[in-house]
């Protein structure tokens, strides 16, 4: 054989091309050509044909997914028979007007058996569609195990093999898998409490109600309370929570390492008497080595993770420690995706692009319940109940004002009479230095409560904000700043008439904060007057109130 | 008469196939599917198309099962829909590509058909060359056969060249096939 091996690669080679398309002409030919000629060659590629219908056979190749496992045979014949029964149409034939009619002959004779073909489709479908029947249950009965799990979210997953079931909402039983997801990434929720977030390519298996096994990919569990004890198993590692959130990547080589991003896990790694069990807590990593079963120390890498996913805003946290404020109001997920120069419209509650125009309006709080982070807007004017938030929080100190406004909260402003929004000396008008834009008279209140759903597991500790009027303001300034919190007025700042950096804001924030909200008034000014140069100067003229880069910050 | 001994006209005159014959297709096709797939794919070599081909024959022969006679060679039976359905669907779509024309298929029709005879013996066989085989190639032919990833697919997660996948899985199935055949002539020595 060795004289042949030559011969043999390059046959395999051929072959493996042919597989998948993706052979040229001119390799084509040259594989017709060896198989035509040379009987020997012909062998050789029967023997690695067979050699390939012999693998697609077999299962456990490899030792993870050694558990329940379909018969690969019987799916395809399932899948024939399930087509077959699909496209049949589902009636019977009534038997052949002519031998109704030899029936008044006293003695019949046999004729030839011309079989209808619609009778024998339907005949055949009936079978198919009984003997498909029989399969499905006893398969069910083989596979069903107790429900456990819900996929609970998903954004751009892919799965091989694909079932219609696994969408979001689907549940998943013990010793659902292995399952394979190509792409995106899904968050399943155990029944327990326990959160884990997987990020594809992946393959997984659900072991039990409070266990999941990863062959590879990556995988983020987050734990609370009532759910201690969750564990995820790889092939050369157990992982078993011990109040906590921990990331799990398996790589290609089958190699295990463990992130602890909050509290104490046990990891448990290696075989039988070399076995090590260690307590790996917060801010540490591990990892096992596949070959080696060895344990060693490594870098904990926060962001390394997709901790959580909320496919309505799409969402994709991997544990930023900040969340843009004004990216909500250009319509974001808080981590940069919203539109600049785009915000709300006071009055209408309607998000689009920055509009301006001198204009009077009520002080209705105009709810916003469709959006998913901002409670509602408002145009102050102190003279009538300000109400600031849903559940119904008052502004009390709302000062009197004219009740005018002139434009949208804005994200990120292009220009406002040809000047960009600067606070000392910095520019925000990009992605990287983005600003909230509040000109008077303008309020808007967030909804912390929405937002800290979507970074489960974090606190929202803080917000922190430069403020101040813009430098690039054309005229002199006089404006109100205010920052309520549930109703309760946390920074007030009032008749500002200095143009730059006002205040570097850090208002704390609890778990039971549920609103925030930022006003910006007219300092008091009089209605419109008109200036010596002409000009007609209204109430709200040049109050450009701008909150520099405001974050909430996460713990 | 209706062909089909086992078949009967309820009260209403209607044809009805029992369970029965269902089942018996069933229990003649299982046992003969990896047979048929081998015949499928000695001659249509990609690997979608052949899979296609399978189950388009397998529905052929559900079909036509009236017309198989009990006790004779049921994996012939079906070659013959199997070479019947590869060439018509051949001339239906002139891209898809065959190893051998129609003039080949017949001539190499009895080597082919003896290969498929050893396909159970060379499974065992594949078995105990699996276990010797390293861990970290049992992983591609995981990702290939048990999981019927692509070439690409294997190459982004592996972070490899599709190039070095191809090569690497054909280089395993060499290994394999070496080994298939030493144990074989170790067996016939004993």
């Amino acid at each position: 054989m060795n004289n042949n091996d030559p011969i043999l690669n390059e046959l395999a080679n051929l072959v493996a091309l042919a597989r998948e398309g993706i052979l040229s002409d001119d390799q084509f030919e040259s594989l017709r050509k060896m198989l035509h000629d040379n009987g020997t060659v012909r062998n050789y590629y029967y023997s690695l044909v067979n050699l390939e219908v012999c693998l697609k056979e077999s299962t456990g190749l490899h030792e993870a997914s050694d558990s329940l496992h379909n018969d690969p045979r019987d799916i395809q014949l399932w899948d024939v028979l399930r087509r077959h029964e699909q496209q049949a149409p589902a009636i019977t034939i009534a038997k052949d007007r002519s031998r109704q009619d030899a029936i008044q002959r006293v003695v019949h004779e046999k004729t030839p058996s011309r079989v209808n073909k619609f009778s024998l489709i339907t005949a055949v479908s009936c079978a198919a569609a009984l003997l498909f029947l029989l399969l499905f249950v006893r398969v069910t009965e083989l596979a069903c195990g107790r429900e456990v799990v819900t996929l609970n979210d998903s954004i751009n997953a892919r799965w091989s093999d694909v079932e219609s079931s696994m969408t979001k909402g689907a549940r998943l039983t013990v010793n659902s898998g292995p399952l394979f997801l190509q792409g995106g990434m899904v968050e399943l929720l155990f029944d327990k409490g326990a959160r884990v977030v997987i990020e594809a390519p992946a393959e997984f298996q659900i072991l039990a109600d409070d266990r999941i096994g990863l062959l590879y990919g990556k995988a983020y569990a987050t734990v609370p309370q009532g759910a201690i004890g969750f564990s995820i198993y790889t092939k050369n590692a157990k992982v078993i929570d011990l109040g906590t959130e921990f990331g799990i990547d398996v790589d290609s080589r089958g190699d295990t390492c463990l992130h602890v991003i909050k509290g104490q896990t046990r990891l448990i790694a290696g075989e039988k008497s070399d076995t090590v069990s260690l307590e790996v807590g917060q801010g540490t990593a591990k990892k096992v080595t596949d070959e080696t079963q060895s344990v060693t120390d490594i870098p904990c890498r926060t962001n390394l993770f997709v901790r959580a996913i909320d496919s309505k805003t799409s969402t994709i946290w991997r544990g930023q420690k900040q969340l843009k404020l004004a990216d909500y109001v250009g319509g974001g997920n808080g981590f940069g995706t919203g539109l600049l120069n785009y915000g709300i419209h006071p009055v209408t509650g309607e998000s689009g692009v920055a509009t301006t125009a001198n204009r009077p309006a009520g002080n209705t709080y105009m709810r916003l319940p469709r959006h998913p982070f901002v409670d509602g807007v408002f145009v102050p004017n102190g003279k009538d109940k300000q109400e600031i938030s849903s559940r119904g929080h008052v502004f009390q100190e709302c000062p009197v004002t004219q009740g005018n406004y002139f434009m949208e909260v804005i994200n990120t402003p292009a220009l406002l009479d040809g000047q960009v929004m600067t606070l000392n000396g910095i520019p925000y008008n990009t992605r990287e230095n983005p600003c909230l834009f509040l000109h008077a008279n303008i309020g808007i209140t967030f909804d912390l409560d929405a937002i800290r759903s979507r970074v489960p597991g974090a606190s929202i500790v803080s917000f922190q904000s430069q403020v101040g009027i813009s430098e690039t303001a054309l005229r002199d300034p006089n404006a109100d700043f205010w920052v309520l919190v549930d109703g309760e007025l946390r920074y007030r700042k009032e008749h500002v008439q200095q143009k730059g950096l006002l205040d570097m804001l850090r208002i704390e924030l609890s778990d039971t904060d549920r609103f925030l909200t930022l006003v910006v008034t007219d300092g008091g000014d009089p209605g419109a007057r008109e200036l010596p140069s002409g000009f007609i100067r209204q109430s709200i003229d040049c109050d450009w109130g701008v909150f520099a880069d405001p974050v909430l910050i996460l713990e | 008469m209706f062909r089909c001994k086992e078949c009967f006209m309820d009260a209403d005159n209607k044809y009805t196939y029992t369970k029965e014959s269902s089942k018996r297709f069933l229990s003649l096709l299982l046992p003969a599917q990896k047979s048929l797939f081998a015949y499928i794919l000695y001659h249509v070599p990609n690997r979608n198309e052949a899979e296609d081909v399978l189950q388009d024959v397998m529905a052929t022969m559900l079909t036509k099962f009236d017309d198989y006679q009990e006790g004779t060679n049921f994996i012939g039976w079906a070659i013959s829909i199997a070479k019947y359905n590869i060439l018509a669907l051949r001339r239906n779509n002139k891209r898809m590509r065959l190893i051998f024309d129609e003039t080949d298929m017949d001539r190499f029709q009895d080597e082919a058909v003896k290969k498929m005879e050893s396909l159970e013996e060379e499974y065992e066989l594949l078995q105990l060359c699996l276990k010797k085989l390293p861990e970290k190639y049992k992983r591609y032919l995981h990702f290939r056969y048990e999981m019927d990833m692509t070439y690409r697919q294997i190459a982004n997660i592996c972070n490899l060249s599709m190039q070095s996948v191809y090569r690497t899985i054909a280089r395993i199935q060499t290994m394999l096939f070496k080994c298939i055949r030493n144990t074989q002539s170790g067996v016939a020595r004993e």
